[in-house]
């Protein structure tokens, strides 16, 4: 076994032991000899003397439940704790506090029924990090029956609000996996008897139930880096009072501001998608003039109109 | 021959399995690598080399396992003080670092709890602000902090750290109006450096009552200053659950078309607003007051006044 510092064989021991413990039913001895970088006969060797306490020591020190073991076939797992990992003192270092913190707080924001478990540690770590922090993660209404369907490999009939449409429409998608990202509920699907996947947001999911298809989850769907809507983008240049920029509706975008000789200034707005156009051109105020494009002011004005005519008036 | 490694993890091991106080008489005679030739006497030679190679091997422990093996007066003996986590919490925060992926912020020393999920399997995507961990620096050291927020220097004592809507948002006291203040993090205005840390540790105290949630509630019907007027609010059947999501209140009646919403609106210009992104499938039924600022603006940009 070629000579390894007492400290890298720790952090060797370490990375090995969260693997097994973490990986649900451990890991291979030859993907945890990649992870850390040795060859699998070295990696034996060296976890041996722990892979074998309880042996070495008749039993004394710590029982097979409370090790971790290699398996015959060839993957080291933890049965049920790890002595280890169970005898740490301190808390996790400062990065890997504040990241536990953040995933314990946006799990207990999730979470649908009782996580006392969980609350404790997030008691213990709030004294190490911050008691003054707070992530909180929105669950739509709809949430738990596309992730039900999602996991028991169902279809989904949905009645769908696309981000540019003003009326849903009824589909049935297969919801190969469910995800928050940005701050919103995602399913990645296909619209049943179709090939592409799509995004489709929860929270504009106006009803569910479960459909009859079934299908059994891909289990290479990832989550996107991010959603390319650029081609949606829709930009307005508006002329206003400093103080009616802070009135526009967020998401849109305010490009720089020029200040204009008669005290208004002068922006760029850009928003996704027409609806949220529309939604912008009838928020600001009547005296905020639209420059550009050319048909802003008529879109503006028959958008007012299409509303009050829904409100009767 | 016990290897350095085997031996230091065979004392906690033997430490956690004897549950009682160790010496180093017993630890010498029980635990592979510290075997010596006769039985120890205190003050001798061997006696001192063994209690050095102990002291080592304690700070190893200490250092690289976070297990804290020490010799208490009072108990004659070497104790292990009790873990941070048990094992279910430990269980619950490594199923939580699977669910939750938190982007932004550094992976910590290698092994460390919820390293080696697997993060193919994330549910929740969170992504920590950069200017997080500065001002969580400060807000430890009681420490005010300075920055540029629209244009303005602003110097003000950190007393939370939050999210809202998927943006991270800093409350802080600002002393120069004795109130507190929402910072969006993506907001401040980058300088060198962005936020800068007073040296001056313990300037401030957060009171007692202070609301950690209320804190975060940026909902203008929350905050909102304009005089609270209580809405009813008819809306369309499809757009019934998104409403309630981004106004809040309570459905009192419902029926094949849709639902009727009602909320106290504490902020008259975001309710229209916010009202209009519905595009007239939400229509406020009273008070008067609230369906004319819907109506007259309306109006106005449609031309008919």
């Amino acid at each position: 076994m070629p000579s390894l510092s007492k400290q890298r064989e720790f952090e060797i021991l370490r990375v090995v032991l969260a693997l097994a413990e973490e990986r649900g039913d451990g890991i291979s001895l030859a993907d945890a000899a990649r992870t850390v970088d040795l060859d699998e006969a070295t990696l034996r060797d060296l976890l041996t003397p722990v892979l074998y306490l309880s042996f070495h020591t008749s039993g004394e020190f710590v029982d097979e439940a409370g090790a971790f073991l290699l398996t015959e076939d060839g993957r080291l797992v933890v049965t049920e704790d790890h002595w280890l990992r169970s005898l740490a003192s301190t808390p996790p270092d400062r990065d890997a506090a504040l990241r536990l913190l953040v995933a314990g707080l946006a799990m207990q924001s999730a979470a649908s029924a009782p996580t006392p478990d969980l609350d404790r540690a997030v008691e213990k770590l709030r004294d190490e990090v911050t008691d003054r922090l707070q992530v909180t993660v929105a669950t739509p209404p709809c949430l738990g029956t596309v992730q039900r369907a999602s996991r028991d490999g169902r279809s989904l009939r949905i009645r769908y609000l696309t981000d540019h449409a003003s009326t849903p429409t009824d589909r049935e998608i297969l919801p190969l996996r469910v995800f928050s990202k940005w701050g919103h509920w995602y399913v990645t699907g296909r619209d049943v008897g179709t090939t592409s996947e799509k995004q489709f947001r929860i929270d504009r999911m106006a009803s569910t139930e479960p459909g009859d298809v079934e299908f059994d989850p891909p289990p290479d769907v990832d989550i996107p880096d991010w959603f390319d809507l650029t081609a949606h983008d829709r930009t307005i240049r508006v002329r206003c009072a400093p103080g009616q920029l802070d009135a526009i509706p967020r998401p849109a975008t305010i490009g720089a501001v020029t200040e204009l000789d008669d005290g208004r200034v002068e922006a760029d707005v850009t928003i996704s998608g027409d609806r949220r156009l529309d939604w912008v051109l009838v928020s600001l105020d009547p005296s905020t003039e639209v420059v550009s494009p050319d048909d802003a002011i008529e879109r503006r004005h028959d958008h007012a109109r299409r509303i009050l005519e829904r409100l009767g008036c | 021959m016990a290897t350095p490694t085997e031996r230091i993890l065979s004392l906690a091991a033997y430490a956690d399995g004897r549950g009682a106080p160790v010496s180093l008489e017993a630890i010498t005679a029980d635990v592979p690598g510290y075997e010596v030739d006769a039985p120890l006497a205190a003050g001798t030679a061997e006696w001192e080399t063994a209690r050095k190679r102990l002291q080592r091997d304690l700070a190893d422990l200490r250092e690289h396992w976070g297990i804290d093996l020490a010799f208490d007066a009072d108990v004659d003996g070497y104790v292990l003080a009790p873990p941070f986590l048990d094992r279910y919490e430990r269980a619950a925060l490594i199923a939580a670092a699977a669910t939750v992926e938190v982007e932004g912020v550094a992976p910590g020393v290698p092994g460390a709890i919820g390293s080696a999920v697997d993060d193919t399997v994330a549910q929740i995507v969170v992504r920590v602000h950069a200017l997080v961990a500065v001002l969580r620096g400060a807000m430890a050291r009681h420490a005010a902090v300075t920055f540029t927020y629209d244009g303005a220097v602003r110097r003000v004592e950190p007393w939370a750290l939050g999210t809202w809507r998927n943006r991270w948002y800093l409350a802080a006291h600002d002393p120069s109006c004795d109130a507190l203040r929402r910072f969006r993090l993506d907001r401040i205005e980058p300088s060198t450096p962005t936020i800068a840390v007073d040296d001056e540790p313990d300037a401030f105290t957060v009171p007692d009552g202070f609301d950690l949630d209320a804190a975060f509630d940026l909902d203008p019907n929350s905050w909102g200053t304009d005089a609270a007027m209580h809405a009813c609010v008819r809306v369309e059947r499809d757009h019934v659950d998104a409403f309630v999501v981004e106004m809040g209140g309570d459905i009192t009646a419902q029926d094949a078309r849709g639902a009727v919403v009602e909320l106290v609106v504490r902020e008259h210009q975001s309710f229209r607003t916010r009202l209009l992104s519905f595009g007239g499938h939400a229509t406020v039924e009273s008070p008067p007051e609230l369906v004319a600022l819907v109506t007259s603006h309306l109006r106005a940009l449609a031309g008919d006044t």
